[in-house]
């Protein structure tokens, strides 16, 4: 109990305190009153003793206020340490304001530096360090396997790599492993809904029973499906993305109603069964930042594995969790070993499958984090630029108030009261930089994720989508990053003017400024900035070159006026009807005004579906298995033709070529290199892998078309007329169109006045016809290279804000060293220099400190820019184009920089200059 | 005057203790009175400076051990008044006790024969 008071006690004591520091509920007059009273009481009594009075001189301080006696009660009053910084800040805001120019420059300067660095930390902290929103991620392993390659004719075939595992040893692993605790396949669906009379294509995924359970996220509504109910096959349930919740109409009750698919999403292969208009009950919601295993993701349905197993040999995306403390490689051990087991092959045989279980957050974010670190390590030199610029800056601007600082010194404040008043100020500088920059980290994360926006179709691969786009965000860890940065950066720069005190400086006739200490100091840091801007600016410039590059490849085709769509016919559903349909479409499409070109084709140039089967031939009456499996296209009679390839020998398809003809086949320049280098391919007679029944002419070689990306070299290729595909089922071929065909039109008139003529056609011959992914050619192509976009954006932002900082750095010390040389130009002018002269000597002192920055910073980028050479396309690192354009760049920059001080030298007037000592 | 300084150190722990008692003692009364008294009950040896009275009153007013009231001497003069409140009372007792604590100890400490 009276422990408890005496703390109180303590505690009222600090508050009142506190309080005193801002509101004073004693004013210095009161406490001058109550010591004066007791002054003249003391002084009566002592005169009533007969002493003489000595206190005078204390009750005229007293009065003055300026006792030791009216210092202690002042320092009991309140906080004397507060009082000292809320003193110290005053001072500070006052001494910036009267500087407005010099507080812009040093503000804007630490706001880029703290707001890019804060906008690109938001991106790493989200994308990289971040754990995935799934319970105990780091867990989850996606399951690749290795396969390989079959023996094929004279030689052997390359292994295949997949990221799915055989349905059948899924099964087996998930009933015998003890290291994988849980595993999940899943796969991608396309079905069409009717909505309110409309057909939508959607998409989801039919994922297998412990795919909720395994990635353990609560619905937002409703329940999930767990293993027990999936793995009894045939319930038609669906689980809502948040995206897709939204576009039918975010109705909360929309629990239990009723979505339609024109036919079974599962197939008649995933167990489901053939029929028109299957209903699927909505039994869950998933949360917004729920988008497993991609964004576009819209439902998830059940699919029992058990199903699969027995119709066909079948591959599924799979995931799995470890269990325990099991390893990656223990668990891929163990698959193989399961696999061998089951299929009772020894395991000495050469030719065995490979797992690799590969984390889940390193999938997902793998690609992407080498650039990611490139980015905050090009950041973080920004801000040592900044750094550097604002050591800069406030060295000279120490010396400007050597006076100030001189009478403060001489009426009391102690050298760390004064060294304090810098940190004070700087901080404070800091501090507002860090508001404004944290200001710039918002709009530079509304800029990445801008930058970052693909057209969102799962058909054109993930290549091109930056993971975890949607997440990046400025959270309170990303808001602290920018506090520390601030105190920090605050700390640093403010080193170099608080403990370089100004020092008397040898006034020395004709001195030459150029060699004075304190000129030396901002000099050096000048050719450090440089340099460091010279590395930024080089690896800058061969993202972009490398851009550039990437961007004007020669595709093979010409991707300009080219509209691509798909087009969805639930009704339509055999093979044969569906080339029809496309053929039809095809006839109607070239009548459309404008369009001077229509074709459909099984994939489009950078769709990522990849079919390969080998060619055989005959040469010398022996029979030859060409090479590595070329790439197989089926394509419409016009395609070709429309998407403007050249064929560069021999004929394009014709109307003629269609079934029941003799085979045509047309193959790319890669292939005929390849396999055709002693002769003439035209005429020659080639087999599709073993089926002898359909012999093929090659009739014409046509230039290589860049179909996985552009960053690809194009593979050995080949085309084929779709209507030569035996549909009576006696050749083997896979589906016709698996992802749906692939139209494009070659049009002069405007896109969106031609894709709502396309609509109406398409309405006109099928009601429930679905017009999809609709396109410009070109919107597919610069969707392809969106990440490499990304990078050179951001780095050639990083490099232009280093050229500016190194600039204004540049700019500063010329500009110091002419006051510092006024009286010497002053005389040389005197002594008939000229003009000319003049800027020469000036320019000469900036060229010197940029050539020598120059030379430092090339060596630098010849030694960093190693790092980016996973990023570019078509260059080295050591590009000697980059680092020339760069170079002179910064030497015209630097120029201007140091020309206007030049100029600003040769207004000097002789007189006035010699008058100023 | 160094002699003064030690002096006062010494002291500084206890001039809460010495404050509040004669405070205790005297009831209400301004700053010059509580330096008298304590003068005068130590004859002279306890010569409490400005600098250590009113801060120290100060810091128990903060504290909410004593409170202050503008009031009028007998010789009609304006002059501050403190007195000991609930708190500061308690807060004395607990002061005391320590203080005897200590000076047996002391006294025990120093009563040990070579």
């Amino acid at each position: 109990m009276t422990a408890f008071n005496h703390l109180w006690g303590m505690a009222r004591e600090s508050l009142a305190r506190l309080r005193g520091t801002f509101h004073r509920q004693r004013d210095d007059r009161e406490l001058q009153e109550e010591l004066q009273l007791h002054l003249e009481l003391a002084a009566e009594e002592a005169r009533r003793r007969g002493v003489p009075p000595d206190i005078a001189g204390r009750y005229a301080m007293i009065i003055a206020g300026a006792s030791p006696v009216m210092d202690a009660l002042r320092d009991q009053r309140g906080l004397p340490w507060l009082e000292d910084l809320a003193q110290d800040v005053r001072f500070a805001i006052r001494a910036l304001r009267k500087q407005p120019g010099f507080t812009t420059v040093a503000i804007v300067t630490l706001a880029l530096g703290i707001g890019a660095n804060t906008a690109t930390f938001s991106v790493v902290h989200s994308v990289l360090l971040q754990p995935l929103p799934y319970r105990d991620s780091a867990r989850l392993v996606r399951v690749w396997e290795t396969v390989p390659g079959p023996e094929i004719g004279n030689g052997k075939g390359p292994a295949f790599k997949y990221d799915a595992m055989d349905v059948a040893d899924a099964l087996a692993v998930s009933s015998r492993s003890d290291t994988i605790a849980q595993l999940a396949g899943y796969s991608l669906v396309r079905p069409t809904a009717i909505v309110h009379g409309a057909a939508i294509r959607m998409e989801g995924f039919s994922v297998s029973g412990g795919f909720f359970d395994m990635l353990g996220v609560q619905p937002l509504l409703g329940r999930t499906f767990s293993a027990r109910q999936a793995g009894t096959g045939y319930e038609r349930v669906l689980v809502l993305g948040h995206n897709a919740w939204h576009r039918l109409g975010g109705d909360p009750q929309v629990l239990g109603r009723v979505l339609t698919f024109s036919a079974d999403p599962l197939g008649a292969s995933g167990g489901g069964a053939i029929g028109r208009n299957v209903a699927y009950t909505v039994i869950g919601v998933m949360p917004r930042n729920f988008q497993f295993p991609r964004d576009t993701a819209q439902f998830w349905i059940p699919r029992a594995l058990t199903a699969l197993a027995n119709v066909r040999p079948l591959r599924l995306a799979t995931l799995a969790r470890l269990a325990g403390d099991a390893t990656p490689g223990a668990a891929a051990a163990e698959l193989e070993a399961i696999q061998r087991h089951r299929r009772g092959s020894s395991a000495a045989a050469p030719a065995q499958p490979r797992f690799e279980l590969i984390p889940l957050q390193e999938e997902v974010t793998g690609p992407v984090r080498p650039a990611l670190l490139v980015l905050i390590s090009a950041v973080a030199v920004v801000l040592l630029i900044a750094c550097v610029n604002m050591a800069n800056l406030l060295l000279a601007r120490s010396e400007s108030r050597h006076r100030e600082m001189a009478v403060r010194a001489a009426i009391g404040a102690g050298r760390g009261r004064l060294v304090r008043q810098l940190f004070t100020e700087s901080l404070l500088l800091s501090g507002l930089g860090g508001v404004a920059g944290t200001g710039l980290a918002y709009l530079g994360v509304r800029l990445f994720r801008a930058l970052g926006t693909t057209l969102g179709r799962a058909d054109l691969g993930s290549t091109a989508v930056f993971p975890r786009l949607s997440e990046v965000a400025i959270d309170w860890t990303v808001l602290g990053y920018a506090l520390v940065l601030s105190i920090g950066t605050g700390l640093l720069f403010g080193l170099v003017p608080a403990f370089r005190g100004p020092r008397p400086e040898q006034r020395n006739f004709l001195r030459d400024a150029t060699t004075s200490p304190q000129t030396r100091v901002k000099s050096t840091l000048v050719v450090l900035e440089t340099a460091l801007a010279i590395v930024l600016l080089v690896g800058g410039g061969l993202l972009i070159h490398s851009f550039v590059k990437l961007a004007t490849v020669d595709v093979g085709f010409d991707a300009s006026h080219l509209l691509t769509f798909q087009v969805t016919v639930p009704a339509v559903e055999r093979p044969d009807q569906q080339r029809t349909f496309a053929e039809t479409l095809v006839e109607r499409l070239r009548s459309l005004p404008g369009v001077s070109g229509a074709a459909y084709a099984r994939q489009l140039p950078l769709v990522q579906l990849r079919d390969s089967i080998t060619l055989t031939t005959r040469r010398n009456g022996v029979e030859v298995v060409l090479g590595e499996a070329p790439d197989i296209r089926f394509v419409s009679t016009d395609y070709l033709t429309t998407l403007g390839a050249r064929i560069v020998s021999g004929r394009g398809f014709r109307e003629t070529d269609h079934e029941g003809q003799r085979g045509a086949v047309i193959i790319n320049e890669a292939l005929a290199q390849r396999d055709f280098l002693g002769g003439d391919p035209i005429g020659q007679v080639v087999y599709l892998g073993t089926q002898r029944q359909l012999p093929f002419e090659i009739v014409g070689v046509v230039g290589n078309i860049r179909q996985q990306g552009l960053d690809r070299a194009p593979r050995p290729q080949y085309f084929i007329d779709i209507r030569q595909v035996p549909t009576d089922g006696t050749f083997r071929a896979p589906p016709l169109f698996p992802l749906g065909a692939y139209y494009c039109v070659r049009t002069s008139a405007d896109m969106a006045v031609l894709v709502s003529q396309i609509r109406t056609v398409i309405r006109e011959m099928q009601a429930q016809a679905t017009l999809d992914n609709v396109a410009t050619m070109e919107q597919i192509l610069s969707n392809s290279i969106t990440r490499p976009w990304m990078y050179a954006v951001l780095l050639g932002i990083f490099a232009a804000v280093a050229l500016c900082l190194a600039a204004i750095g540049l700019y500063g010390v010329m500009a110091y060293t002419v006051t510092q040389r006024t009286r010497e130009i002053g005389i040389r002018m005197a002594l008939g220099a000229d003009r000319r002269r003049v800027v020469a000597l000036v320019l000469r002192h900036s060229a010197a400190l940029t050539i020598l920055g120059l030379v430092i910073g090339l060596a630098g980028a010849i030694f960093t820019t190693r790092y980016l050479t996973g990023l570019l396309f078509g260059l080295t690192p050591l590009d000697p184009i980059t680092y020339v354009v760069a170079a002179s760049m910064f030497a015209l920059v630097a120029m201007i920089a140091s020309y206007l001080p030049a100029r600003h030298a040769t207004n000097v007037d002789p007189m006035i200059a010699l008058r100023n000592e | 005057m160094t002699n003064r300084d030690e002096k006062a150190a010494v002291l500084q722990g206890t001039v809460d203790l010495m404050v509040m008692q004669t405070l205790a003692v005297l009831g209400p009364s301004h700053g010059y009175a509580i330096a008298g008294r304590l003068d005068q009950v130590s004859r002279g040896a306890l010569q409490l400076g400005m600098g250590t009275l009113y801060p120290g009153l100060m810091r128990l007013e903060q504290r909410g051990w004593v409170r202050a009231k503008w009031g009028v001497t007998d010789n009609n003069r304006r002059a501050r008044f403190y007195s000991l409140t609930p708190a500061g009372r308690r807060a004395l007792e607990t002061e005391k006790a320590d203080w005897d604590r200590l000076a047996l100890i002391m006294r025990a400490l120093l009563d040990q024969m070579p």
